[in-house]
């Protein structure tokens, strides 16, 4: 039975309903000779060095195009990168930053400004996360910003050029521009040889043309484990993240198995999923977790997240306030299923 | 959770000062247990075209412990098949492949000739960079730990001398006693555009390594929080294996004087088991200088027990563990006066030569490998103006303007960078 908590929080302060996206339509390409190059960013090797100048020439002019747009995105207990997609200041960035709808965040802009921002919602299956800026900006073209792509047309191969920040955001220092190719693109990833690394998450993903066409995510071991968040997820729920819902579920995650009260916003057990670790750890509808893993659980943000950096298998030993009285009890954390 | 690398994390970086945390993204985590589960799965052959191997879960080692679960879905399986054929498929597509790397060969025709390999005891430890016709070559001071020799394009091997170090900077100047050598054309503009490629050459025909300039010509950023000096073993591992198998052990370090040996493979720290080499870093980055620390070491087959005495060694910057999952990290990468950021996969043997642009002249010196995206090259000016003060008062350990502040190396018992 898949236990999904659903957030159905309307992001308070969130700009009006109408999502100002604009259409991804294909930049006309300038009067450069195009077909050269074009062929190899698109997915294939160059000849010679009258190739590898032309890549190197549009490698320069993507680079100095998307750096304005590529932000860092701050909060409480963590940051990271986004992009800036629309001139009204619509971020995307990593679900697991946002996590759930309406939290205050900061954008940093590479020029040196910061912008007040708020979370909307996030599609926590694939990653995707949706921030907006509350301030309004000062020039009239808007915040600067980056068009989304699309990402079903990608191919392996392809020259693409990622950003973002590093080891965290630093003034002084313009978000680092790496370049790769891809080198699988399913519905749900991209994965690419474009090193990222922590600090990197929700950082842009662009192709030779500028545009966004995934954020970045996760790591896995080698150089070649770069793994993205296809932009068209982002399309494709766009209205949802908007209205500030969280949705999706990190399959094959920790999982305790305890409905919890979502009015309150803490951490009573509505129910025990049958079978689940928490019924087997002896949890009871009505109690209210306290600790998990030696850490206090104020609040349901706090438990989800203290759960979610556990794996399947793990013991762990909550507390639960039941009645007056608080009760000690030890759970092996099961997989989420779904 | 120190030193211990889980094969997915994400990026989430913590302004607090608590430690970073790494969350393990499950979608892709099914997956990647899963190709750690599959005993089955044929060993991959190590790529000659790549740096490093993915290091394996922690499951990998133990094959038959899973804890009981539910037997997998269809979809479930049809997944996980899908992830063994990726990793499992060569990489032709990627820029890391020799089809890319071919096309820089004209490129590097010229600087090829004004690179040398340096090598101590047998071993490459860096490349070096010729600066003039005389014989004066350069190179990063802190991979050097005994006489050096140079290994040139066309296979002649000459001894070098040292003349002068510059420790802020880790420049070493050396001199070889040879006929009119070809020295390097530097680029007289050092400051690429970013998006701009950097060629490393070594001695042979083909580039060394391809990469883009990420981040202007700049002064690098004061560590936010210097690291305090952990302590230090003094060995290099092997990258093209998960286990922590040493490939050199450093001469005058607590490894030489224990008697460690390359090919070792650690298997324990005191009581911490040490499955992976990550795992092996974490817990000597967690040592202090002066620990005696007990390793149990196996050896052709054998099993030992050796204790050792660990030195001291200042780095420069607290490093996220992701950034030690790309390969392995030259000791020294901060509190250079000027570097040009680039993203280039060079191992910390690979730094020291020229990293030349598209018009086949050296922009730069490589003189770290920084992290997981990040290589750092000395800009050309910056090395002329050290190589001039080197050659103006040779003999001498010449330290260069310091910044306040600024952590440097600091070399106790004679030793030098390891881990």
């Amino acid at each position: 039975m898949a236990l999904v908590v659903g957030m159905l929080l309307v992001a308070a302060g969130a700009s009006a309903a109408t999502s100002s996206r604009e259409p991804a339509t294909r930049p006309a390409a300038k009067g450069e000779k195009t077909d050269g190059v074009a062929r190899i960013l698109a997915g294939g090797v160059p000849r010679d060095v009258a190739d590898l100048k032309a890549m190197e020439r549009r490698f320069r002019e993507v680079a100095a195009k998307v750096t304005p747009a590529t932000v860092g995105v701050v909060g409480r207990g963590g940051g990271g990168s986004g992009v800036i997609v629309t001139a009204d200041g619509y971020v995307l960035t990593v679900g697991h930053i946002t996590r759930e709808a309406g939290r205050d965040v900061t954008v940093l802009l590479p020029d040196g400004r910061r912008a007040k921002a708020k979370t909307l919602g996030a599609n926590l299956g694939v990653d995707s996360g949706l921030v907006k800026i509350v301030e309004k900006p000062k020039d009239k073209g808007g915040w600067p910003h980056c068009r989304m792509g699309r990402s079903a047309s990608l191919r392996q191969g392809q020259w693409v050029l990622a950003a973002g920040h590093p080891g965290g955001f630093r003034r002084g220092r313009t978000p680092p521009v790496r370049i790769g190719r891809v080198l699988r693109n399913t519905p749900t990833v991209i994965v690419t040889d474009c090193a990222i690394v922590s600090g990197d998450s929700g950082g842009p993903l662009y192709d030779m043309d500028g545009e966004v066409i995934g954020i970045s995510s996760r790591i896995s071991g080698s150089l070649d484990g770069n793994i993205h968040v296809p932009v068209d997820t982002f399309r494709r729920d766009w209205d949802r993240m908007v209205k500030g819902e969280s949705f999706g579920s990190r399959r094959g995650g920790a999982y305790l198995g305890v409905q919890l009260d979502t009015e309150s916003g803490g951490t009573r057990v509505l129910a025990v999923v049958p079978g689940s670790g928490a019924a087997k750890a002896g949890i009871k509808a009505g109690d209210v977790i306290r600790r998990f893993g030696g850490k206090v659980t104020p609040d349901r943000p706090t438990l989800l997240r203290l759960i979610a950096a556990r794996r399947p298998g793990h013991k762990v030993s909550i507390v639960v306030l039941r009645g007056k009285k608080e009760q000690k009890l030890e759970a092996v954390l099961g997989r989420r299923p779904g | 959770m120190n030193g211990i690398a889980p094969a997915e994390t994400t990026m989430i970086r913590r302004l607090a000062i608590a430690p970073l945390r790494l969350l393990c993204a499950a979608a892709v985590a099914s997956a990647c247990l899963s190709v750690g589960r599959a005993a089955a799965r044929p060993a991959k052959p190590p790529r000659p075209d790549r740096p490093q191997t993915r290091p394996s879960r922690p499951e990998q080692a133990r094959p038959k412990a899973a804890p009981t679960r539910p037997s997998p879905s269809r979809s479930e399986v049809r997944r996980r098949r899908q992830w063994e054929r990726f990793w499992s498929r060569p990489q032709t597509a990627s820029r890391y492949h020799s089809s890319v790397r071919r096309a820089f060969a004209p490129l590097v025709v010229a600087a090829r000739k004004s690179t040398v390999a340096i090598y101590c005891d047998g071993q490459q430890v860096a490349l070096g960079t010729v600066v003039d016709a005389d014989g004066h070559v350069v190179t990063k001071a802190s991979e050097l730990d005994g006489p050096a020799e140079c290994r040139f394009h066309d296979g002649t091997k000459r001894t070098a001398r040292p003349i002068g170090t510059n420790e802020k900077n880790d420049l070493a100047l050396l001199k070889v006693d040879a006929g009119k050598l070809t020295p390097i054309q530097w680029n007289g503009s050092d400051d690429p555009a970013v998006g701009s490629w950097v060629v490393t050459p070594g001695p042979g025909d083909m580039p060394v390594s391809i990469g883009v300039v990420s981040v202007r010509a700049r002064r690098p950023e004061a560590p936010r929080r210097p690291l305090p000096s952990h302590g230090f073993l003094g060995i290099s591992l092997r990258m093209d294996t998960v286990a922590a198998r040493i490939e050199r052990v450093h001469p005058n370090t607590g490894a030489a004087r224990a008697g460690l040996r390359g090919g070792d493979v650690i298997t324990a720290v005191n009581t911490t088991a040490i499955r992976t080499r990550e795992q092996l870093m974490g817990r000597l980055r967690r040592a202090r200088p002066g620990e005696e620390v007990k390793l149990k070491v196996t050896r052709g087959g054998k099993k030992l027990a050796i204790t050792a005495t660990l030195g001291r060694w200042l780095s420069g910057r607290r490093l996220n563990p992701q950034e030690h999952m790309g390969g392995q990290l030259s000791e020294k990468i901060a509190g250079f006066a000027r570097i040009i950021q680039h993203d280039s996969a060079l191992k910390p043997s690979q730094c020291g030569g020229p990293a030349i642009d598209s018009s086949g002249r050296a922009v730069g010196i490589n003189i770290a490998r920084a992290g997981r995206v990040e290589t750092y090259a000395l800009p050309a000016s910056l090395v002329k103006s050290v190589v001039a003060e080197l050659k103006a008062r040779p003999k001498g350990r010449n330290a260069g303007p310091k910044r306040p502040g600024a952590s440097a190396p600091r070399q106790d018992e004679g030793g030098k960078g390891g881990r």
